[in-house]
């Protein structure tokens, strides 16, 4: 079980939890009518390294000197979508966007394995009572950028809870060596 | 106040001195169900919005 932290940091903070996360996969222009499609996440949680966001926030809200330079500004913060554990079991978790996933059995030594965040590609947390959130499992396959400002905006209404630092550190490890793999030939 | 049992209300109704009234009927137990909303519990889902761009003077 994952530790949280409920209190609300104006700021984006690595690990943050929030709802309600769309992201944007097009916009077209085609005579005259503008067309955006998009998906909402129910959750989604944040995976920027935590020393780009403070920096970008020191920066981008400074009051009293402003920088000469942009530098520490971020184009945008990486997240990624939190599933119901049950739908990623059954492989309907994205059945609303036409896609049928993979069943796993978690009775089975690979569900078993999911589960105790021994699969690569997966991030099972299960969340103290405490915390209204379904058991989650991320899915390194999946992830996307949302705009700074937005983000941070959209927290104020919208978070659920932030990760602690061991247990962020755990998410992101397993995300960077999971992106980082070396796919050899079979 | 929803909280406090049943019982406290029947005592309390005692008191007052309507006894042709008939007694009210409580029920054994409170049957509230309190429903904590779960966040994580739907499906991403795609929207689409379309809108016809203007060009101020149309």
């Amino acid at each position: 079980m994952v530790e949280i932290r409920t209190q609300r940091i104006s700021r984006v903070v690595q690990g943050d939890i929030i709802r309600d996360v769309e992201q944007i996969e097009c916009v077209t222009l085609r005579a005259g009518i503008v067309e955006v499609q998009k998906i909402a996440f129910p959750l989604v949680v944040v995976l920027t390294q935590d020393c780009d966001l403070e920096q970008d926030f020191r920066f981008r809200w400074a009051r009293a000197k402003k920088p000469s330079t942009h530098d520490k500004y971020l184009l945008s913060v990486l997240v990624a979508p939190l599933y119901n554990a049950e739908h990623v079991f059954t492989g309907e978790h994205l059945s609303e966007l036409g896609l049928k996933m993979q069943a796993i059995n978690r009775k089975t030594t690979e569900g078993r394995y999911l589960v105790q965040n021994e699969r690569l590609r997966y991030h099972f947390l299960d969340f103290p009572g405490t915390v209204p959130v379904v058991p989650s499992i991320v899915d390194f396959k999946h992830y996307f950028s949302a705009n700074v400002e937005a983000l941070k905006k959209q927290k104020r209404e919208k978070f659920v809870c932030r990760l602690s630092e061991l247990f962020r550190e755990d998410l992101s490890v397993r995300f960077a060596g999971y992106l980082s793999r070396i796919g050899l030939p079979d | 106040m929803a909280n406090e049992p049943l019982s406290d209300y029947t005592a309390n109704s005692t008191t007052t001195n309507v006894s042709s009234a008939p007694e009210p009927q409580t029920p054994a137990s409170l049957d509230v169900k309190v429903e904590i909303q779960k966040y994580g519990l739907a499906k991403p889902k795609r929207i689409v919005i379309r809108g016809k761009v203007s060009h101020g003077g149309d």
